[in-house]
């Protein structure tokens, strides 16, 4: 079942959140970094995120557990027009239920709001996460050439890149 | 852009919600016919209609008119009332241009509302038994699919939901 998260979801969401970071991120951001995520603070982000009026989380439920996530709204770059151009701002699935079309069903699930209320969908992904990256372009998104930006997280040097899809 | 399955000189008429929308525009060029506007193909709504509507709101009224077909959002209409918009639009259509083809560009949540009105689960699933799991999703009615409907100016006749072979 698919629905939009609220607050009551806030333990499960930081769980999948957590245990995806930890096998998504593995090689790409140090093991320290991601032995030691603060479930505090990933509480307050969500609690931030389900309260946040431009912001829209979907949440992935099977027998009363919480297996992934989607979220979007309109985008907050400085470069975009948000009436025109929305943000998916995560799409993760708890790692022992990949490859079973959970992503894509949240995606799908999306899909005809966000084409039906904007002209361009954008994303932003780790550059050296590959397997994110053939997953976004399989699902229509392109980079976006010289779209690059240094993530704040960690103190450690990672880059982003922009993926659009147009519509 | 080639539509295989319907021979071009039957497809007598051409209508959008809006006259620049791009599949509308693609397929005027292609079958040499002018753009209808009509209103009635609008969705059922969309964010930004309600101004000053938080982005949230919008989508949560949504997804409410999905699971509850008679609610009625705080601005625009309820998925029985959308869908309905769509049936009196093809049996206008079929009171002006009876035998003959016309293509109608609308957004997904509105032909999914008409299909919800006119057909039983049973024949949405006889034709695309994916379509029930989730039929206001992007699982089968894609971006520039095709769903094909017959009228006789009584019942109405379920072909295809969500074509996309018809397009090189």
């Amino acid at each position: 079942m698919i629905r939009i998260a609220s607050e009551s979801d806030i333990a499960g969401l930081v769980d999948v959140h957590v245990a995806a970071w930890q096998v998504a991120y593995r090689g790409i951001m140090p093991d320290h970094v991601l032995d030691n995520l603060s479930l505090d603070k990933r509480r307050e982000n969500w609690m931030r995120a389900v309260h946040d009026p431009n912001r829209i989380n979907f949440l992935y439920e099977e027998n009363a557990r919480i297996l992934g996530f989607i979220s979007y709204g309109p985008s907050c770059d400085e470069d975009a027009n948000a009436s025109i151009t929305a943000e998916l701002i995560a799409l993760y699935v708890y790692p022992q239920a990949w490859r079973r079309g959970i992503g894509h069903s949240l995606w799908q699930h999306v899909e005809l709001v966000l084409e039906n209320n904007f002209k361009e969908i954008t994303l932003w992904v780790i550059q050296n996460n590959h397997r994110a990256r053939h997953y976004y372009e399989a699902m229509g998104f392109l980079e976006e050439t010289g779209k690059k930006r240094l993530l704040p997280w960690y103190d450690c040097e990672l880059y982003e890149v922009r993926y659009r899809k147009p519509h | 852009m080639v539509i295989k399955e319907q021979p071009l000189e039957q497809i007598s008429e051409l209508f959008s919600i809006y006259n620049d929308s791009i599949a509308a525009e693609i397929l005027a060029t292609t079958l040499n016919l002018e753009v209808t506007e009509d209103s009635r193909l609008r969705e059922r709504m969309n964010w930004g209609d309600l101004e000053d509507q938080p982005f949230n709101e919008f989508v949560a009224q949504w997804e409410r008119c999905s699971r509850e077909r008679n609610y009625q959002p705080s601005f625009g209409d309820s998925s029985i009332e959308a869908g309905r918009r769509i049936e009196a639009f093809i049996s206008d259509c079929y009171l002006q241009a009876s035998g003959e083809t016309v293509i109608g560009v609308i957004h997904g949540g509105v032909l999914a509302d008409f299909l919800l009105n006119v057909f039983s689960f049973e024949e949405l699933s006889r034709v695309r038994p994916e379509f029930c799991d989730d039929p206001y999703s992007g699982k089968v009615i894609q971006e520039c699919s095709m769903t094909t409907v017959s009228y006789d100016g009584n019942r109405h006749r379920l072909d295809a939901i969500g074509t996309v072979l018809f397009m090189d």
